[in-house]
């Protein structure tokens, strides 16, 4: 379904990733793990339009996508969640999230998704009239899934669900990106560790000063 | 005291049409970060469109000639954001350019009324005749038309910003530009939306107060500082804190000319932004800071 080859991205003069390539099969989740600083972010960023590829290719269901701005890879079903949420504090919880159903594929199916994710996340039913700048931490996160969703996505690229989150809230968060994962969701997220992943990707990559390896996944398991 | 209150209603008039221009400025540079200082030189372009219209080629009503102006005021807005900012945008710094570039645009604007229509000033007739006078006090009936097309304006935006969803998204990519294009918004349909929106507001208030006072080329100053003080005070980026500031200046100056005279009012003005800018310098709603 996506499929990196020989990525490259600069910061300017500074090269952040380096020749990077990784797939993700239809049906999937597969991990990218590494420390802060080493490049998952930036990843996540080029394969979703946020920041330009200098060169290597991206294709997405067959098609080349490197360099196709944002907007147009979520009309494609290819939506990211950034690790700062980036919701719109001043509105509230209900107009962000029907912003996620934004663009005409994802406005036919506002209903439905918003049932979906009140349904995964009683609390921000609670909370819909809540302005995004009074949430928790834990409530922004779901806000930021939950937009996600209603995008209505193919793939679904999450940054760090785990930052700045109680480790049960964590868990609660990636319990439900793997339920989504089974219902058939495909799913590429970025962690800084593998043991709050285990038992639920499928393949793993781990990314050091911006170089990506392929990892076998038992390895990784039994190395933590 | 009945004095003092028809100064109060005819400062809320002011403040009602200062709150239109303000709104426009303020909802450029909300969503884009760019303060269009050819702001008043479009309210100029508003009131010129409207004399073309209503007295100088045709002999429209002004209410007509309002309705056939919003289009080519709108186009103007759209365009202005495609040919001029949109191109700057790219460059490293593009904050300080286009503040450059509009500065420039506001003059090409006036030398081009002021070759068109030349220098001279024009005037346009209002809708209506005659003052209301109730309890003692008196008050003019265009002013009063013009208090009710404001506030309308005000409300349409408001509805338009909170109930659509091209005005959430207007709102969206001012609070998150990251964010509107991670949901798939187009930041530069916005971009474009905004200055049309803004355009067609400034315009709109440089037609309701031709009637009042004169149009000429070089009057869209005043409109613009005042319209820029409000944004200050009410918070650069914020509609809501323009609407208040609009109203609490509108009042004051009215009151200054009152007791001191016109003469004083533009001082005024720009003591006010100095004091603001000491005190508060996010302003009362202010998205400074983000």
């Amino acid at each position: 379904m996506l499929e990196l080859q020989d990525i490259n991205v600069r910061y300017g003069d500074f090269h952040v990733l380096h020749d990077v390539s990784l797939s993700v099969g239809k049906g999937e989740m597969v991990a990218v793990i590494g420390a802060n600083g080493h490049g998952k972010s930036t990843l996540l960023k080029a394969v979703c339009g946020i920041t330009p590829v200098a060169s290597g290719s991206i294709r997405f269901n067959g098609d080349d996508i490197a360099n196709n701005a944002a907007p147009q890879l979520v009309g494609r079903g290819l939506v990211y969640v950034a690790e700062d949420r980036r919701l719109f504090p001043d509105m509230t919880v209900l107009e962000n999230l029907q912003l996620g159903a934004f663009l005409p594929d994802a406005r036919k199916k506002e209903k439905q998704n918003l049932e979906r994710v009140f349904a995964l996340y009683p609390r921000l039913a609670e909370r819909r009239g809540q302005l995004c700048s009074t949430l928790s931490g834990g409530e922004a996160q779901m806000v930021a899934l939950g937009r996600g969703l209603m995008s209505n996505p193919a793939l679904l690229a999450i940054d760090e669900p785990s930052l700045g989150l109680a480790p049960n809230l964590t868990e609660t968060m990636l319990q439900t990106v793997a339920t989504l994962n089974r219902e058939g969701l495909t799913v590429l997220i970025v962690e800084q560790s593998l043991a709050l992943l285990r038992g639920m990707i499928d393949r793993v990559y781990s990314i050091e000063e911006g170089v990506v390896s392929a990892s076998e996944l038992g390895r990784v398991q039994e190395t933590l | 005291m009945t004095q003092m209150i028809e100064v109060l209603l005819s400062g809320m008039t002011q403040g009602a049409v200062y709150c239109v221009i303000a709104i426009g400025l303020s909802l450029v540079y909300g969503a884009s970060r760019i303060l269009n200082f050819a702001h008043g030189s479009l309210y100029t372009l508003g009131g010129y469109i409207a004399w073309f219209f209503v007295v100088g080629h045709y002999t429209l009503p002004l209410w007509l000639g309002i309705l056939a102006s919003i289009p080519i005021l709108a186009l103007s807005g759209v365009a202005i954001e495609r040919v001029i900012i949109r191109p700057l945008r790219a460059s490293e710094n593009w904050k300080i350019n286009t503040i450059m570039v509009t500065l420039g645009l506001a003059f090409v604007i006036e030398n081009g009324l002021q070759l068109v229509f030349g220098p001279g000033t024009k005037t346009i007739q209002p809708f209506t005749e005659g003052v209301l006078t109730l309890g003692g006090i008196t008050l003019s009936w265009y002013k009063i038309y013009i208090f009710a097309i404001s506030l309308g304006l005000v409300a349409a935006l408001e509805v338009f910003l909170t109930h659509s969803r091209y005005g959430q998204a207007v709102r969206a990519v001012s609070q998150d530009m990251q964010g509107a294009k991670q949901v798939g918004i187009n930041v530069n349909q916005v971009f474009g939306l905004a200055f049309a929106l803004s355009v067609v507001l400034t315009g709109i208030a440089g037609i309701l107060l031709a009637p009042v006072f004169l149009i000429s080329p070089l009057g869209g100053w005043g409109p613009f500082l005042k319209a820029f003080v409000i944004v200050v005070l009410g918070g650069l980026g914020s509609t809501k804190g323009a609407f208040v500031a609009a109203f609490i200046l509108g009042v004051l100056e009215a009151y200054i000319v009152f007791f001191l005279g016109p003469n004083w009012a533009m001082p005024a003005w720009l003591v006010m932004l100095i004091v603001v800018l000491m005190i508060r310098p996010k302003g009362l709603f202010g998205v400074w800071e983000n």
